[in-house]
């Protein structure tokens, strides 16, 4: 039977993936020395499935690693072992470093295996180092997956196996594992069945017996504990070496050694103890399955798209679709009835029916964009761990404060919009938040505040990231881009145009480069990502007091409210958003530059006139600019009027990609279908400025950028 | 799955008594899946065979699967009934559950041969 492995393969690192953020975020919340149990459980669950998940998909190198450290939880979960600093920060690289491992497991290839060894024989010593802690020299019976014995090859082996009465309710069978073990060698088992009561008294579903096994075969013990890696906290299990063959680890059951010896043929039933003798049937052909890695080829191609491609969906918001779509059904089912026995009196119910059809389709269409929003802790999640990692390494104090963190927005906007906000919060830690000793200096708590907020507004989503740092020195700023000649000396500007500086490229006022931030390639890229989500990022900052940031995006990247114009027979759109207004051109506005370009004069601003007809080389109604409308836009910080025949409606538009259906084209960002059906195309806004520019000189672009005017 | 789950038919005593010839015993069918998930009618079943007093006669041979729970039922049923100086015995065995039982060291017990 072929059971295709590699879609649960996916699942299980999906639900790992999501085991590791848990355990992160209860990491952080634990404090050295603290006994919350809920979280220490909580955090060894996680570690446990993803172990067994790891053996049992055969990524031996996952539940190897974490086997260790859900070693070390149990301790601590047993209150064997307390909880410290270096234990909580070593389960933190491991999380980072299982992670690593799921992402190779997910797209083939070579794991750093260095990291996982350094990092696996730092969590083995810890292992060891307080030993006194706790009487056994051994943590648990077998737990000895770090001693060197884990990979040698005995011929025969002890196995007790007393599984603990609920184990058959969870779905355990030990006809099944037993099986397994049959194929790694010879196996004779004996059974204990002294606590078996009789049928009346039997509980169905409780495990009342217990096995003592020997097994002949070359294999490892990993092999064998591979079989019962599932029952591990659901069984007491010990497994020997025979003694006969090599000094025993045991701790009891050398006294039964002697009793395990296989007595070829049938001895006397007694009731109690029965030796059986199964052969092999198919010797070690599982665990060489299992222990395969999956190493493919193509790694590259795959790494680059780790965007998850599931979604998990509220079972509430499929619930509500389904009851729009049988709204939708009935409504439908009312017109065809109307459509069928027509006459013109019955055209207000016709009217009333098409209204309902309307909204039940809006209502759909919101339903639907609705299940791909997921909330912004996804995005947020991954925070409390910077903060963590980046106060150890400034010796800053930082304290972190989420709010609006179920805030939805769309799944695609999350996963693009993660990068951005990492940035701005390193930003915040490194040029915001001062050390404790300059905080207490200016009067300030020691430990500082870093703010992430999220909430909607109108179609948006904003989220602010605010810090009460130092706030942004302008006089700096402005000097530095004197010196970089981005700003020409003795030229006044407001504040927020300076702040607007701090994302131009190559632009950084940190005095020295750390491996955060300070490099320059920060805030450019931060703003460019931004907008390519048709998104806006602004700053404000007061001196002493601190800085705030605020990114606005649009709710979805498959919907886009856009404005529709004409340009001779055909419709453009353009997106909402960046159109600052609409105005009718007064000629005496117009300067034409050296049969360059054209300028408009918008108020105190110059801005380059775009004539959509000459972009696109359309026929247009005319070409007199007197005739036409000008839609003033902004895109990229960079302001033009683009020329067109006439405003038509402004409609909420379908967003289809040009690439897909059919290549990429300059200035154009995708297309719709309208209403008539007709395909409309949508304006990239600054890509239709910056094809336009291409006529425009230098000189003339840097005017017309407002910068200086 | 639409296999039959559990323990199927046993056939009338009554009948079988009518029908057959003294020793009278019952005859009790297992088939299809004994699993956990039937281990409660199995035992369900078997406690009314223990009631019956009568010997027993065991028709394995259409076991498709059998796990843990199902055979620690089977057995305990076989302990008892032993303990009762009721004769049990079977009829035929699938292999299934031959191995199974085997593998959990039960066969003797069972009286599987």
């Amino acid at each position: 039977m072929a059971i295709d492995m590699e879609q649960f393969k996916v699942t299980y690192i999906e639900e790992s993936l999501e085991g590791l953020d848990n355990m992160e975020s209860h990491l952080l919340n634990l404090e050295p020395g603290s006994r919350d149990e809920d979280a220490i459980n909580t955090i060894f669950r996680a570690a446990h499935s993803i172990k067994g998940g790891g053996a049992t998909f055969g990524f031996s190198n996952i539940s190897e690693f974490t086997h260790v450290v859900e070693t070390l939880l149990d301790q601590i979960r047993n209150g064997e072992r307390e909880v410290t600093q270096q234990a909580i920060d070593l389960f933190l690289e491991s999380v980072d470093c299982v992670r690593d491992m799921l992402a190779t497991a997910q797209g083939g290839g070579q794991s750093d295996a260095s990291r996982s060894t350094e990092l696996k024989a730092q969590l083995d010593a810890l292992l060891v180092s307080d030993e006194n802690f706790q009487p056994d020299a051994h943590p648990m019976p077998g737990d000895s997956q770090a001693s060197p014995d884990e990979q040698s090859i005995a011929s025969e082996w002890n196995i007790r196996f007393k599984p603990f009465p609920g184990m058959l309710a969870t779905g355990n069978d030990v006809v099944r594992m037993f099986r397994e073990l049959a194929e790694l060698g010879e196996l004779h088992t004996k059974v204990n069945f002294a606590e078996l009561p009789a049928l009346t008294d039997l509980g169905v579903e409780d495990c009342y017996l217990s096995w003592e096994a020997t097994l002949k075969g070359q294999c490892t013990l990993e092999d064998i504990k591979e079989i019962f890696v599932w029952v591990e906290d659901e069984c007491e299990l010990v497994i020997t070496a025979a003694p006969s063959l090599e000094s025993s680890d045991s701790i009891d059951s050398k006294d039964r050694s002697t009793d395990d010896k296989p007595v070829s043929g049938i001895n006397g039933a007694s009731d109690h103890g029965v030796n059986v003798t199964t052969a092999a049937a198919r010797p070690s052909s599982l665990p060489s399955e299992n222990k395969s890695k999956p190493q493919n080829k193509t790694t590259a191609e795959r790494r680059a798209n780790a965007e998850s491609s599931s979604i998990r969906v509220d079972i509430d918001k499929i619930d509500s679709l389904i009851n729009m779509v049988g709204e939708l059904v009935i409504t439908q089912s009312m017109l065809s009835q109307l459509g069928e026995e027509f006459d013109i009196e019955r055209l207000e119910k016709l009217r009333d029916g098409l209204g309902q059809l309307e909204r039940n389709t809006r209502e759909l269409q919101e339903s639907v964009m609705r299940i791909r929003m997921i909330p912004i802790s996804f995005a947020f999640n991954r925070f409390p761990r910077m903060i963590h990692d980046l106060c150890n390494k400034f010796g800053k104090k930082v304290q972190l404060k989420l709010s609006g963190e179920s805030t939805e927005l769309d799944k695609t906007v999350m996963e693009k919009i993660g990068d951005p906000l990492v940035h701005l919060v390193r930003n915040a830690m490194d040029h915001g938040i001062e050390t404790p000793d300059k905080r207490a200096e200016a009067g300030k708590p020691e430990t500082g505040t870093v703010h992430l907020n999220a909430f909607h507004q109108g179609g948006n989503i904003v989220i602010e990231i605010t810090d009460d740092g130092a706030g942004i020195n302008a006089d700096k700023i402005l000097k530095k881009a004197i010196q970089r000649g981005l700003v020409e000396e003795g030229i006044e500007l407001s504040q927020a145009r300076i702040h607007d500086l701090l994302f131009q490229p190559g632009f950084s006022t940190a005095d020295e480069i750390t491996d955060v931030s300070g490099r320059g390639v920060g805030m450019d890229v931060v703003r460019k990502n931004i907008q390519a989500l048709g998104g806006t990022v602004d700053v404000q900052s007061t001196i002493g007091k601190g800085s705030k940031f605020t990114v606005r995006l649009p709710l979805t990247l498959a919907i886009l409210d856009g404005q529709l114009v004409r340009v001779g027979d055909h419709t453009y759109i353009i997106p909402l958003v960046s159109i600052v207004e609409s105005l009718q051109v007064h000629n005496k506005n117009v300067n034409a530059i050296a049969g360059k370009a054209e300028l408009y004069k918008l108020r105190d601003e110059y801005i380059p006139i775009v004539r959509l007809y000459e972009a696109f080389h359309i026929e247009p109604d005319s070409r007199s600019l007197e005739n036409g409308l000008l839609v003033v836009v902004e895109g990229d910080g960079q302001k033009a009027g683009l020329l067109v025949d006439d405003l038509l409606a402004q409609q909420q538009v379908v967003i289809k990609s040009l690439e897909t259906n059919f290549r990429r084209v300059d200035g154009l960002s995708g297309a719709t279908i309208l209403g008539d059906g007709t395909v409309a195309l949508i304006l990239d806004v600054a890509g239709v400025i910056r094809v336009s520019q291409g006529r425009i000189s230098h000189h003339d672009s840097i005017n017309a950028n407002g910068v200086a005017a | 799955m639409a296999k039959k789950r559990g323990v199927v038919s046993a056939s009338n005593p009554q009948k079988n008594a009518a029908e057959m010839a003294t020793p009278v015993h019952a005859k009790l069918v297992l088939e299809g899946a004994l699993d956990i998930a039937g281990a409660a009618e199995l035992r369900e079943r078997l406690l009314q065979a223990l009631d019956g007093k009568q010997s027993v006669v065991v028709d394995a041979a259409n076991v498709e699967r059998v796990d843990t729970a199902a055979l620690q039922v089977l057995t305990a049923f076989f302990k008892d009934a032993v303990a009762q100086n009721m004769d049990v015995r079977w009829q035929e065995c699938s292999q299934v559950f031959k191995d199974a039982a085997r593998l959990l060291g039960l066969h003797d017990t069972l009286a599987i041969h």
